[in-house]
């Protein structure tokens, strides 16, 4: 250490100090010090720093001049290191701040009455505070008794410092009081500070916390750069925004980080996103291998998974074994189950946002996993340096492999197999505009037996268009188009060979906007439209011999069309309210034929009427309704908060399925004259509370739910090829409730998350005639009511290198139809089941245990290595799927199917270079 | 018919699919113990009133538990059937569960029918009114030769109908199979034991068979739920719909065979009700389970309105038609399938010094076949075959049948 400065007081400094020496040096690859060692022999300034702030920088060129800014410029511009010059003292700061306005002669101020920090004006980019707990102090604007107002605004933009990208839904809080702010998507930020001496925490997700101390003495511009969190073994699981639980007005979301959750240990090592998700409060899947997910008590058809701003249907591979999101490519979910913002609409209980990484726009990168049954590998390459990079991430099974190899011989002639490809593109045109495209396909291939091939496919294309009026105002269009199909070739070369096809195809336009009016409202606007088309079922014949005739159900077309508002208004520091309108508009297109029923009859057969029929684009049926979006927050202090939010919500489309668990089988269909939107209604209170500077957060969550036009169906029922499913389908009432409790430690050595629900959720299906009537129309308990719901996930941080993680999964049996006896009718013998889910599989748990050794940190290593060894289930448990009841030989037999009995021990290899 | 044939495919591949699925997944599909989990008893009422001019009948029986063989009859029990409203005719038990019409009637159109029941314990059903449905005429049976899109050989046996107010929409049948029995290794002689009394006398002497045992007649009702509808056909009627297939191998039709086709014209709630029956117990299965549940009938409780009870009460127009064919109409000059006959000489005595063939001809296993002239060691006197084989009445009564023409 050589000279050592740490916040030198001065009550006036004098920047305009000049000395005319005559300077002349040259340097190649000289360290920093050495040169700065040098100019001090040759000329009369001295430096003043901290040895290890100049370390490994290094110098080379040519100066020759006699301004010593202009020297000193060149050397610390790209290096996180600010000069002051004070007469012949150069004194170095590492800092980070950008000043905009400074005000003149600001440091000349005889009257200050209060001593006010060094302050260093920093001119440069590469500057930044990593450490919280030092701080130093930024002076905004001049003290001037003339014009004393009590509060002041502070404004300005928050920045990745090192990808430039600007860090949106950061917070900025005051410390000691409840003043508190996010920024917006373009990293833009408003605050009001008292006048004088405010510290403001600064925290945004991935990046190291931020504190600076601002004096300030009138409204002033203070621009800021973060830099990323440098921890590779991440002890934070699961983040929300820090102290973002407690302040943020909506409630009700979860947010998951891909990288976060690398040490929970999954199902065959595959690192999943929406299998971390069900280990939340409030969201859960009917079973272990099935399709779709409860998100407080939703159906598994009222969630919207949205990638990149595209929906995607059946987000599954395996009959929902694994999820089809690649883990690698992917940046974050968001799932929002209480507070729905406005600008999403179109499902009933949830929507889960997934967004996909920026791909390096300034060098090559790689990640590649080996596991038991995938391979994946994500390449990322800058395009044009700075601005443009591409993003490649594919994923794929070699299961069929495995399948080849086991003994069983019907197994050796199946294929199961899965793939999924995502592109990204990004280009930063300029300042003010950002274009990213999406596309993505995914796609499951099955052939249990011989003669069929089962398949299903996800395909998704999204563009959008990010433009930035000024620094309060975003502009957002975009394209996203989506198709869902899955399709059965049946070739037993006998003449009843067919194919079998479904497909789904949307495509949207949408454009949103906002702006920050002012420090206290900030205005979101938008309108999108939709077209759905839709071929609910066609079979052909397959191969010549066929005798299957061609047969398909009219095809479907739709319009949903939206308009929403909605305004984040600060009424006080305390009080926060987020109120939104949307306004969404469905219209079913022709060409279509639809059956008018005898009014006051059940809808069947024998009680239509007519049919009408449309022509190509003719309007059939037009559904619409206004949604409420609100929610508000109350600061009781700043680490406690009291939510509350009333939303209501409609969906148009909904998908057919009579079995109690969502397969891939299952068609969607478009609201029609008969099938009305469903609609659903929910109320939420919570308390949230950060304990220990945000080491603890606990959240208490209680919610209602009024549902109606929920769809439900006729006992037996044939949906699959129904043109007029109207007849099987009922609609009906439901209510749901529960109440969510979760408890996080986000940081230290051992850290992790225990939640648990309790909720219901029942359906009601009455009506005056018996066949659209269950249970005697009183209330009963949906497939996936499962009431009670814990989960623990742990991870505990043996060194840097090596953590152990669990989690426990405990939750009720899901209610199911039993048969309770048998009768006798026509000299045949039936089973006698009981009412509709009127009884419950056993319940459900599981633990599963994992070894994470991450590979060392040497800088100059060509790659990072991470290792992961699970145990799934390591109990055995041989948790219950479904229970199904089969006739033979005149016998009524029951089997349980399960699909993990046994612990399934796992090794994944991961590297990333 | 295609398109639901085709779902069932469609279902049943998924099933196979999914077990395989299971499988690979090293998951497991294990048989559970089936209890009955909370047993109601619930009253089955069965009845079917027709325009024919009978003693029409109603069965009461009782659901029943996995454990217990098969259902209790519900005795005592007052049945009645109201006319617009008025208690008319009223049943009487002829055995358990089992009640006539005291007095022969037929169901006329336009008159609003409801069966009333009270049990013996004193609950009340009742049914909705139901009205005499539509009249339709079968018009033709037919048997064809086919082969199924599975690829079994058989004879199918079909029907078409006429309706002459083409109301008549939904159609449930039920047949009356009669088949000739010819036993493929019929003898004139048959053995008795030559003293059944006598336990010592283990010999068995050869006679002249006493009754017709070659050719017979068996006759079988229908017990599966056959129905159709017409709504989702071109025209209001049937044609050429399959009501049975039989297996090319299946003894039954290797001679001659009738089937006493039964129609009768049901009610559009009726036609959902058994649907939904026949559905249900169907095979059941791993990720597409059909969702089961209580199928409701057109019978209420009117005790308690929550109880349940099972069952349908139809008043119908029915329409019945005689078809017969022959093996040689469908398959002429390909062998007929007979049933499998070996032929064994079993000794008189056993190694334990029991009587031994005696003991299989008093209880009538064996019937005669042909004299052993060069016994084995081991071997009694007299080549035999298992009953069935020499003797149709094993599967059959030796009666022509009134209605039968040869």
């Amino acid at each position: 250490m050589k000279h050592i400065i740490l916040n030198l007081l001065f009550l006036s400094i004098s920047l305009l100090t000049y000395s005319q020496e005559s300077l002349k040096f040259s340097f190649e690859s000289v360290s920093l010090e050495k040169a700065l060692d040098e100019i001090e022999n040759a000329t009369s300034y001295k430096f003043y720093y901290q040895k290890e702030w100049v370390l490994n920088e290094v110098v080379t060129g040519t100066f020759e001049g006699n301004d010593i800014n202009e020297l000193l410029d060149s050397f610390f511009s790209k290096t996180p290191l600010n000069y002051t010059l004070l007469n012949n003292k150069i004194i170095l700061t590492k800092g980070n701040f950008i000043f905009k306005e400074l005000p003149d002669n600001f440091f000349n101020n005889e009257e200050s009455e209060k001593p006010s920090e060094l302050v260093t004006p920093i001119l440069q980019k590469n500057s930044f505070l990593s450490d919280s707990k030092k701080s130093e102090t930024v002076v905004i604007g001049k003290e001037n008794a003339m014009m004393i107002a009590d509060t002041y605004t502070l404004s300005g933009i928050i920045t990745n410092q090192k990808t430039g990208e600007p860090l949106s839904q950061s917070t900025i809080n005051v410390e000691g009081t409840s003043v508190y702010t996010t920024t917006n998507q373009e990293g833009y930020y408003s605050l009001s500070l008292k006048r004088g001496l405010n510290t403001i925490k600064i925290q945004a997700l991935g990046m190291e916390t931020l504190k600076v101390e601002v004096l300030i003495y009138s409204s002033g511009n203070l621009n800021l750069l973060m830099n990323e969190g440098m921890e590779l073994l991440d002890e934070i699981l699961l983040k929300s925004n820090a102290q973002a639980n407690v302040r943020q007005t909506l409630s009700g979301i979860s947010k998951i980080e891909v990288e976060q959750i690398k040490n929970i240990p999954l199902v065959l090592g595959e690192r999943d996103i929406l299998k971390v998700a069900t280990t939340l409060p409030g969201i859960s899947t009917a079973g272990e291998a099935s399709l779709g997910y409860n998100i407080r008590g939703g159906k598994t058809d009222q969630n919207l998974f949205l990638l990149d701003g595209g929906v995607i249907y059946n987000p599954s591979h395996f009959f929902g074994i694994f999820s089809a999101i690649n883990p690698f490519t992917t940046a974050k979910a968001e799932i929002y189950k209480g507070s729905i913002p406005a600008r999403f609409g179109g499902r009933l209980s949830s929507v889960i946002e997934m967004t996909t990484k920026d791909a390096s726009t300034d060098k090559f990168k790689g990640e590649v996993s080996i596991g038991p049954v995938t391979g994946n590998i994500t390449l990322e390459t800058p395009l044009i340096k700075d601005k443009a990079g591409l993003m490649v991430g594919a994923r794929g099974s070699y299961s069929d492999w495995i399948l080849k190899t086991l003994d069983d011989e019907t197994l050796n002639n199946t294929t199961a197999s899965f793939y999924d490809v995502i592109v990204k593109y990004n280009h930063k045109i300029n300042e003010k505009n950002k274009l990213m495209m999406t596309g993505y396909h995914s796609n499951d291939v099955f052939n249990i037996t011989i003669d069929s091939l089962y398949s299903y496919s996800n395909s998704l294309a999204s563009l959008s268009w990010a433009h930035k009026y000024n620094d309060k105002t975003n502009g957002n269009l975009s394209l996203a188009y989506s198709q869902y199909k899955y399709g059965i070739d049946f070739d037993k070369q006998t003449t009843g060979d067919f194919e079998f096809g479904f497909d789904l195809n949307e495509t949207e336009i949408k454009y949103d906007f906002n702006t920050q009016i002012n420090t206290s409202h900030r205005l979101e606007m938008g309108i999108s439209s939709k077209l759905y088309s839709i071929n609910p079922g066609e079979v052909n014949p397959l191969g010549q011999t066929s005798e299957i005739e061609t047969f398909s159900v009219d095809k479907e077309q739709g319009l949903e069309s939206a308009l929403y508002i909605s305004d984040e208004w600060k009424l006080t520091e305390e009080l926060s309210i987020d109120a939104g309108l949307r306004y969404s508009m469905f219209n079913l297109l022709g060409e279509n034929s639809q059956r008018t029923y005898i009014p006051g009859q059940p809808l069947n057969n024998s009680t239509v009427l007519d049919t009408v029929h449309y022509d190509k684009n003719e309007l059939v049926e037009t559904h619409s309704g206004l949604e409420i979006r609100a929610s508000a927050r109350y600061l009781l202090s700043p680490s406690l908060s009291l939510k509350a939010s009333y939303n209501n919500t409609l969906q148009y489309i909904h998908t057919l399925s009579n079995n109690t668990t969502a397969s891939p089988l299952d068609t969607w269909k478009l609201s029609d004259t008969h099938i009305k939107p469903q609609r659903g209604q929910q109320y939420s209170l919570g308390v949230f509370k950060n304990i220990k500077n945000n080491l603890y957060e606990l959240s208490i969550e209680g919610y209602y739910k009024k549902l109606n036009n929920i769809l439900d169906y006729k006992v037996g029922g044939q949906l699959l090829l129904n043109e007029f499913v109207e007849t099987e389908v009922l609609q009906g009432p439901g209510k749901s409730y529960g109440v969510e409790f979760l408890v996080k430690k986000n940081e230290g050595k051992l850290n992790g998350w225990l939640g648990y629900t309790y909720s219901r959720t029942l359906f009601k299906l009455a009506s005056e005639f018996s066949e659209e009537q269950v249970n005697n129309g009183n209330y009963f308990p949906s497939n996936y009511d499962k009431p009670h719901d814990f989960s623990l996930v742990l991870n505990y941080k043996l060194t840097k290198r090596y953590s152990f993680s669990g989690n426990f999964v405990y939750q009720t049996g899901r209610p199911v139809t039993f048969p309770v006896g048998a009768f006798q009718e026509g000299g045949s013998q039936y089973v006698l089941y009981s009412d509709r889910n009127q009884f419950r599989i056993p319940d459900f748990y599981r633990l599963d245990i994992g070894f994470n050794m991450e590979g060392n940190h040497k800088i100059k290593k060509f790659a990072h290595s991470f290792w992961n060894i699970s145990i799934y289930n390591v109990l055995g448990r041989n948790n219950p799927f479904s229970v199904f009841f089969v006739t033979e030989d005149g016998d009524i037999k029951a089997y349980q199917s399960s699909i993990f009995s046994v612990p399934v021990p796992t090794i994944t290899y991961n590297f990333k270079f | 018919m295609r398109k639901l044939q085709l779902y069932k495919k469609l279902t049943c591949l998924s099933s196979y699919l999914a077990i395989g699925l299971v499988l690979a997944f090293c998951g497991c599909v294990e048989e559970i113990e089936l209890n009955t989990e909370s047993f109601e008893r619930i009253l089955v009422i069965e009845g079917t009133i027709t325009n024919e001019y009978k003693k029409h009948e109603i069965l009461l029986s009782n659901s029943f538990e996995f454990e217990e063989d098969g259902p209790a009859f519900e005795s005592g029990a007052l049945v009645q059937v109201l006319v617009d409203g008025t208690p008319t005719y009223t049943f009487t038990e002829d055995s358990p569960g089992t009640y006539l019409s005291t007095q022969a009637f037929e169901a006329q159109p336009d008159i609003e029918y409801t069966l009333y029941i009270q049990t013996q314990d004193g609950r009340e059903f009742s049914s909705t009114p139901e009205q005499l449905t539509p009249v339709s005429e079968i018009s033709e049976v037919n048997a064809i030769a086919e082969t199924t899109g599975l690829g079994e050989n058989g004879v199918s046996i079909q029907v078409s109908n006429v309706s002459p107010t083409g109301n008549a929409n939904y159609f449930r049948f039920e047949y009356e199979e009669t088949y000739k029995i010819i036993a493929p290794l019929w003898r004139y002689n048959e053995l008795i034991a030559e003293d059944e009394e006598d336990p010592e006398n283990c010999n068995v002497i050869k006679t002249v068979k006493q009754q017709e045992e070659r050719i017979c007649y068996n006759t079988e009702s229908s017990i599966e739920i056959i129905v159709t509808e017409t709504l989702s056909l071109e025209q209001d009627q049937l044609s050429n719909f399959e009501v049975k297939f039989i297996k090319k191998d299946n003894t039954i039709i290797a001679h001659r065979y009738s089937i006493l086709l039964k129609q009768f014209v049901i009610t559009s709630n009726a036609y959902n009700y058994f649907k939904k029956r026949n559905e249900l117990s169907e095979e059941g299965n791993l990720f597409f389970q059909i969702q089961s549940g209580f199928v409701e009938g057109n019978l209420n409780s009117i005790s308690s309105p929550n109880e349940k009870v099972i069952g349908f009460f139809s008043v119908s127009a029915v329409s019945q038609l005689r078809y017969f064919f022959n093996w040689d109409d469908l398959f002429p000059g390909e062998p007929y399938p007979i049933i499998p006959c070996q032929v064994s000489s079993p000794p008189l005595l056993s190694r334990a010094g029991l009587c031994y063939l005696s003991t299989f001809v008093t209880s009538n296993r064996v019937k005669y076949y042909e004299d052993n002239l060069e016994p084995q060691p081991g071997e009694g006197p007299y080549k035999v075959v298992r009953r069935e084989c020499g003797d149709c009445t094993a599967s059959g009564t030796n009666v022509e049948p009134d209605f039968w023409i040869d």
